[in-house]
């Protein structure tokens, strides 16, 4: 027993030594992880810091560098402008005029409160001295005085159209204003526009040389022009070096180089002022006013003035729908001036023809059909000022696109309820002054669009609201009396004409109803059968004008009688093209309240004959079925 | 001492627990084995528990003292970098301030270089102004065919301005030049600044020089007609599209007695017009490979005068063996070349 007790105790204390062995073993390996542990996160966050560090300053040494890069730069371009400073300045000693160029560029150097419109910028004039000191004298320099009499009248600052004129502002009149000198002007007062004239006096006589820039109202970098030499066709007068002028009339010299002066200076202010701010021209009015100036100068002129509106409009220097106040005026200017219509011309081609407003499958747009009929308006008020040819309005017709104004008139109507617009351009288009060509051309357009309205309107109102619906009730009776009225003058009419006549109104009607374009849809038979049918078609219709059948019925509306036949195809037809005159006249006379004219209803008479001769043919068909030939 | 003794126990001796352990009954004998040795292991346990926790805590203390070590060793090296890189950032600001500094004091000494070469060099010699020089360098005026038009300058020199009035008859020498050569016979060259000068060449090499420095930029030809003894010489100057210091050229290109001269008046403004129509040629045949139009253009007025034309005949001559032995470097159309001599031999 006493074994057994002290094995049991040896036992116990055994396990519990060895636990004891395990738990410290155990916890020093835990110890030992833990350490390992925190040395590695420390270690890593030594890394973090280390590399943050070194991102730190790489990105400080990147902004100092491009610190200094730029610092560089703005050193270089310090020095360069410093350069340039120096190198105007220097300039600036040399100076020709007595006006410096601070000036002219009007720099607001001490802030000077201005009003937020934008002023006009006027072009500066200046002439430049000869160094002939008699022409000088005697003649340049009262050239340049009458010059600035005429300036300081109508072209003053405070006009529409101000010139600077720099009189006597040239400093040295030995010192010509030759190329170098226009340059050295150029180059200080790039952005004001400047005109320089210079006097040369060769052996081989006069001769003015122009220098211009920023006056075409094109971009300025581009618009430096020199040493344009003028052509003095003008004048009478030989001048030569050193002539003392003893024996001519100075005064007469002189008014031809001022007339001469003052039209290239008053054309190119009217092309700057036009380009640049769309003030209308003014030396045509004041030309209008001279009783001296010769038929051909005028006719030069005012194509130089049409030319210069086309050009401005292609280059798009003025907007066409913007400024269309400005530009009607400066037609009605321009042509008064010309007794001509060629500016007007030019616009409405810009306007309606290739100015893409108008599209001739989409037809007009129509949110520009308010600006079309104000320029109808417009024409048609200023027609007798304007002193606006038929030949001018009637191509104003075939300009207009009459299918997209009518449709657009349709659409509005529909849509907006702008009735007076689409009331408005029709009376114009169907009114005065329309010449019969045009009115011609009108009615066949009229019927075409007709037939696509038609169309579209049925297309567009087919299932719910058909318009036939509601017209036949309010026309049926009227038309059908028309129509009835109609076959009989028109049969009458074919009868009058003779045999001939009416055998090829028969060949036409055939030819038309028969025709490729209704072949597939309208008659599907063979060649044979086809033929058939025309000659026997032809025959009755032959026959049926002869016994001029005054009693037609017409009551082909209700349902043929007639089946499967090239008869009942052209009933089809014919019923189809019914409606449309319906609603064609419905059109007419309901929705824009005109009544038909009388040439209209003469091209519409002819135009109906087709149709007519379909009525009267299915009229017959009718009788021929229901009373046999035999029969009858 | 052992652990229990440490705690105020007293051992039994072997012969009392003997003695005890006899006295017991069998059933408790074995019990008390169990207890027995449970109570040791405990007390075993205990002992050794304390002596891990006391092991455990002296190890831990050491470890962060060891950390802390690496700490302290991490932080004092970042400060070094900082602070070296505090320095190297001090040295790059105080570097670039020194450039700036110095590029300063170097931009301000040509400043005035330039304004005195502006007020001295320029401005007392030369009508154009730099500004224009310069406006016309971004805007140049070309032919039709878009080449640069050459710029023709004609020096003021005692045979170009002859009177007392030497302003004035320097401005007919130039107005009358350009009227009859230029306009005349529709010349390519641009005549801007053909009247350039404001006062007497004294020295072709010294004016070419200041002109090209300004002027590099734009093709030009000056010439200057100058009596040397009893020689006419026509020198030129000539450089083309900003092509530097090295393509700028100044060639004596006639040299004629005086007595010639006197013979003709009009052959020194001929060899003059001579001169800029051949390199106008060489202009357009060399740098542009356009045709020659000068030539051609005034080829009658030229063969007028006998002397003239020879002399020119030489020149176009040259040019065309010039062009024909270095044949990979100037390419002269071998048409442009026939015809040219065709020219010249007729």
């Amino acid at each position: 027993m006493i074994i057994a007790g002290a094995t049991i105790g040896a036992v116990s204390f055994g396990i519990q030594v060895y636990n004891a062995w395990r738990n410290e073993k155990n916890a020093k390996a835990i110890q030992e992880k833990q350490e390992a542990y925190q040395r590695a996160v420390m270690e890593k966050n030594f890394e973090v810091a280390m590399e943050q560090f070194h991102a730190m300053a790489d990105a400080r040494r990147q902004i100092i560098e491009e610190e200094r890069i730029e610092r560089k730069n703005v050193m270089q371009e310090m020095h360069k402008q410093n350069l340039q400073t120096i190198a105007e300045l220097a300039s600036l000693e040399k100076w020709p005029l007595a006006v410096m160029p601070l000036v002219m560029r009007d720099d607001n150097l001490f802030g000077y409160e201005t009003d937020d419109v934008e002023s006009i910028v006027p072009i500066n004039v200046i002439m430049g001295p000869c160094r002939d000191r008699n022409f000088q004298n005697k003649i340049w320099k009262v050239v340049e005085d009458e010059l600035s009499i005429r300036f300081a009248k109508s072209w003053n600052k405070a006009s529409s159209h101000p010139v600077l004129f720099y009189q006597d502002a040239w400093k040295d009149d030995k010192d010509p204003a030759d190329s170098a000198q226009c340059a050295n002007i150029h180059a200080s007062t790039q952005n004001v526009p400047t005109i320089i004239f210079s006097p040369v006096l060769t052996r081989r006589g006069l001769q003015i040389e122009m220098t211009h820039w920023c006056v075409t109202g094109m971009d300025a970098s581009n618009s430096y022009c020199r040493e344009i030499r003028l052509s003095l066709e003008g004048t009478h007068y030989q001048y030569h070096q050193n002539d003392d002028y003893v024996n001519v009339d100075i005064e007469q010299l002189v008014s031809e180089l001022v007339d001469m002066l003052e039209g290239i200076i008053g054309y190119m202010d009217d092309q700057y002022m036009w380009c640049r701010y769309s003030v209308i021209p003014l030396l045509p009015q004041l030309l209008s006013m001279r009783y001296d100036v010769d038929h051909a100068t005028v006719q030069n002129m005012y194509e130089q003035y049409v030319a210069m509106l086309k050009s401005s409009l292609s280059n798009s220097q003025v907007q066409l729908i913007l400024d269309f106040d400005a530009v009607l005026s400066y037609c009605a200017v321009i042509d008064r001036f010309g007794k001509s219509d060629d500016a007007f011309k030019v616009v409405c081609c810009q306007f309606l023809g290739e100015n893409a407003l108008v599209d001739q499958k989409i037809g007009l747009p129509s949110y520009e059909l308010d600006k079309l009929v104000t320029f109808l308006k417009y024409v048609m008020n200023h027609k007798k000022e304007m002193s606006v040819s038929e030949g001018f309005i009637s191509g104003l017709h075939y300009c207009i696109s009459l299918e997209s104004l009518y449709r657009n008139s349709v659409e509005s109507l529909n849509t907006d309820n702008r009735t007076n617009s689409c009331d408005e351009a029709h009376t114009f288009i169907m009114a005065e002054p329309i010449t019969d060509k045009a009115k011609h051309s009108l009615s066949t357009e009229c019927l075409d669009i007709c037939d696509n309205l038609i169309e579209r309107c049925r297309q567009e109102t087919d299932e719910t609201t058909d318009r036939r619906n509601w017209v036949r009730p309010m026309f049926k009776e009227q038309v059908f009396g028309i129509f009835d009225q109609k076959a009989t003058d028109i049969l009458g009419v074919i009868d009058n004409k003779g045999n001939q006549y009416r055998e090829e109104t028969i060949a036409s009607v055939l030819n038309k109803t028969l025709s490729a374009h209704q072949e597939n849809d309208l008659l599907r038979f063979d060649s044979e059968e086809k033929a058939h049918a025309f000659d026997e078609c032809y025959m009755r219709l032959k026959d049926y004008v002869k016994s001029k059948a005054n009693d037609v019925k017409v009551d082909f509306w209700k349902d043929s009688y007639i089946k499967d036949s090239v008869e009942k195809r052209i009933l089809e037809y014919c019923n189809a093209s019914l409606v449309k005159w319906i609603d064609y006249i419905f059109f007419k006379e309901d929705i824009i309240h005109d009544s038909i004219s009388d040439e209209d209803k003469q091209f519409i008479e002819s135009k109906m004959v087709n149709l007519t001769q379909m009525l009267d043919k299915i009229a017959d068909d009718y009788i021929i079925i229901s009373f046999s030939p035999q029969t009858k | 001492m052992t652990p229990y003794e440490q705690l105020g126990f007293t051992l039994p001796s072997a012969a009392g627990i003997g003695q005890a352990v006899e006295a017991m009954p069998a059933g408790e004998r074995v019990i008390s084995g169990y207890f027995a040795g449970q109570m040791a292991g405990m007390v075993y346990a205990g002992w050794k528990s304390r002596r891990t926790a006391a092991e455990h805590n002296a190890r831990a203390i050491s470890f962060q003292e060891e950390l802390n070590q690496i700490r302290n060793e991490f932080g004092d090296r970042k400060m070094q970098a900082e602070i070296e890189f505090l320095h190297e950032c001090h040295d790059l600001g105080m570097k670039s301030q020194r450039e700036v500094a110095l590029q300063s004091c170097r931009d301000r000494q040509q400043e005035e270089e330039f304004r005195s070469f502006c007020e001295k060099s320029w401005n007392t010699h030369f009508r154009p102004q730099i500004n224009a020089v310069l406006e016309e360098m971004l805007h140049p005026s070309t032919d039709n065919i878009g080449v640069p038009r050459l710029k023709l300058m004609v020096s003021r020199t005692p045979l170009t301005a002859k009177s007392m009035d030497k302003k004035g008859a320097y401005a007919d020498f130039c107005d009358e030049f350009k009227e009859d050569f230029l306009l005349h016979y529709n010349l390519g060259l641009d005549s801007i600044w053909m009247r350039g000068w404001e006062c007497d060449c004294v020295s072709a090499m010294a004016d070419t020089m200041n002109l090209h420095y300004i002027m590099q930029g734009l093709p030009t030809v000056v010439i200057y007609p100058v009596q040397r003894g009893d020689t006419l010489s026509i020198e030129t100057a000539t450089w083309g599209y900003q092509l530097g210091q090295s393509h700028m050229i100044m060639d004596k290109t006639f040299r004629v007695q005086m007595s010639k001269i006197a013979e003709h008046p009009e052959r020194m403004r001929t060899l003059m017009i001579a001169a800029a129509a051949y390199i106008d040629d060489c202009y357009r045949l060399m740098l542009h490979h356009s045709p020659a139009d000068s030539l051609y253009k005034i080829k009658g007025l030229l063969q007028e005068d006998e002397l003239v034309w020879n002399m020119l005949t030489t020149k176009y001559r040259g040019l065309i063996i010039q062009s024909q032995n270095n044949i990979n470097t100037m390419i002269i159309d071998e048409e442009e070349i026939k015809k040219l001599d065709k020219t010249i031999e007729s």
